[in-house]
């Protein structure tokens, strides 16, 4: 598409097809327009980064796994909470419908919208790179110090935290790009940021701290790791459902009439 | 060719815009479509186009249609040149081989390298213009296109949907402007009490053509 893009553009290169000119193009977009959103994204990455380091110091005098969880917990409500803000914050490059009346233009080309949603998606994922890396870094500092409880958990806590990212990341954008393709399709609810986050800190940020800190007083887990990892599996299990749920919404753009 | 049957189309039960509507547009002529403001022009063609679907009849159209709007939405962190490379490369469709002579004769040539937000309102009409001839099509909507444009660009620009006439193109026009729908149009389409009314262009002088569209219409259009 270009004569020579940014070295940076390249980095994210696969072959030269509809995505990679998509998200060439929007990156650039970002590149040269949104400067302001980058400095809010890089203040946002270093304020995780800062809160990390903080977290994860007040960590090591923990010996229980539960302690270590209770505070993990509250942790990655406020790095999911500046997932969703970044996300929003970018959302007339990245989002579906940011690309406004190109849609229109790129059904006359035969382009079918799975293949602009695949680009939206990919660039959404590069662009909020910098804070999900953090929370893939996060565990060498348990490595630093350590703590073997640190170390188990951070080791075993990895995937799901990449999917739980990924879902919070995906969410705006699929029920975007849904009310775009799917004529018959509304969804007035949990669309905005604020919505989104409200669920997030009144389900992650207070219930699962509820929930671990009564099964915690009731001594439940002290000699019994195995309802840690039930919940731990019941968290990961709801993840999976909703990631199925995306998988479904995806193929049926492939049914679905565009508007 | 396209062929409007018994169309009908609202936006709600009080806001209807065509009712039972019959019309044909002419393959290879230049048709422009005057009506009042909000009546439903820009509507009209984007049923034309299927970016909206009518609520009842059919419309048929021997060609697929692209639409330039009034108010051309362009990635406006690309340059010109990078934005028309991009719709080229992803259109895959057979591209005009005159382009660059086509770019001059715009005066788009010195502004090619610089980012489109640069831009001024004319200066994207042409570029969105320029970006639908690249592609190729048979049949081009065009809302208000010149409304946006210093003289010499009008002028440059009405030759040139001449010559897209010449070209065998069906051009589609909508616009408020008395002297430009003279100069141009084959047919003229009055739109008005949800009802399309066609006439040719055969009006003696530009003054009875005007006093025909404004005892029509009834409203005042901008010469």
């Amino acid at each position: 598409m270009l004569k020579n893009p940014p070295r940076y553009i390249r980095l994210f290169y696969g072959k030269d097809d509809f995505v990679n000119r998509i998200l060439t193009k929007d990156l650039i977009g970002i590149y040269r327009k949104d400067k302001k959103d980058w400095f809010s994204l890089l203040v946002l990455t270093i304020f995780s980064g800062v809160y990390s380091i903080f977290i994860i110091n007040g960590l090591q005098s923990k010996t229980s796994i539960i302690s270590i969880v209770q505070m993990d917990n509250i942790f990655l409500t406020i790095l999911m909470v500046f997932l969703v803000i970044g996300n929003y914050q970018f959302k007339s490059i990245i989002w579906y419908s940011g690309e406004d009346r190109h849609l229109q233009l790129f059904k006359k080309l035969k382009i079918h919208p799975l293949r602009i949603y695949r680009a939206k998606k990919r660039v959404s994922h590069i662009v909020l790179l910098p804070l999900v890396l953090l929370y893939g870094l996060i565990p060498l500092f348990f490595l630093y110090h350590y703590s073997l409880n640190g170390i188990i958990y951070a080791a075993v806590r990895i995937l799901p935290l990449v999917m739980y990212a990924s879902v919070i990341i995906e969410y705006p954008l699929i029920h975007d790009a849904r009310k775009k393709i799917v004529r018959a399709y509304k969804n007035h609810i949990f669309m905005r940021s604020g919505d989104l986050i409200m669920v997030i800190v009144l389900v992650q940020g207070i219930g699962l701290s509820l929930l671990i800190s009564l099964i915690s007083n009731q001594g439940m887990l002290n000699n019994h790791h195995l309802l840690y990892w039930l919940l731990f599996g019941v968290v990961f299990l709801i993840l999976a459902v909703i990631k199925l749920r995306y998988f479904i919404i995806r193929k049926s753009f492939k049914r679905e009439e565009v508007s | 060719m396209v062929k409007l049957k018994d169309v009908s189309f609202k936006y709600s039960n009080e806001d209807v815009i065509l009712n039972q509507t019959n019309m044909t547009f002419d393959k290879g002529k230049i048709t422009v479509v005057l009506g009042k403001n909000g009546i439903g022009k820009t509507t009209l063609l984007s049923l034309i186009d299927g970016y909206l679907t009518h609520d009842e009849g059919e419309i048929d159209k021997e060609d697929e249609a692209i639409f330039i709007y009034d108010n051309p939405y362009l990635y406006e962190y690309l340059t010109g040149e990078e934005y028309i490379e991009l719709i080229k490369s992803i259109g895959k469709r057979q591209m005009l081989d005159n382009m660059d002579k086509l770019i001059s004769e715009l005066a788009l040539t010195s502004s090619m390298n610089k980012q489109i937000s640069a831009y001024s309102l004319g200066m994207k009409h042409k570029l969105a213009l320029l970006t639908a001839l690249s592609l190729n099509y048979q049949l081009y909507l065009i809302d208000e296109p010149l409304a946006s444009l210093d003289p010499d660009s009008q002028s440059f620009m009405m030759d040139f949907f001449k010559k897209m006439r010449k070209n065998h193109k069906t051009l589609i026009i909508s616009t408020h402007m008395l002297n430009i729908a003279y100069e141009l149009a084959d047919d003229i389409v009055i739109f008005n009490h949800k009802k399309l009314e066609k006439f040719k262009n055969t009006f003696g002088s530009y003054e009875d053509f005007k006093a025909f569209v404004v005892g029509s219409l009834r409203v005042e259009l901008i010469e």
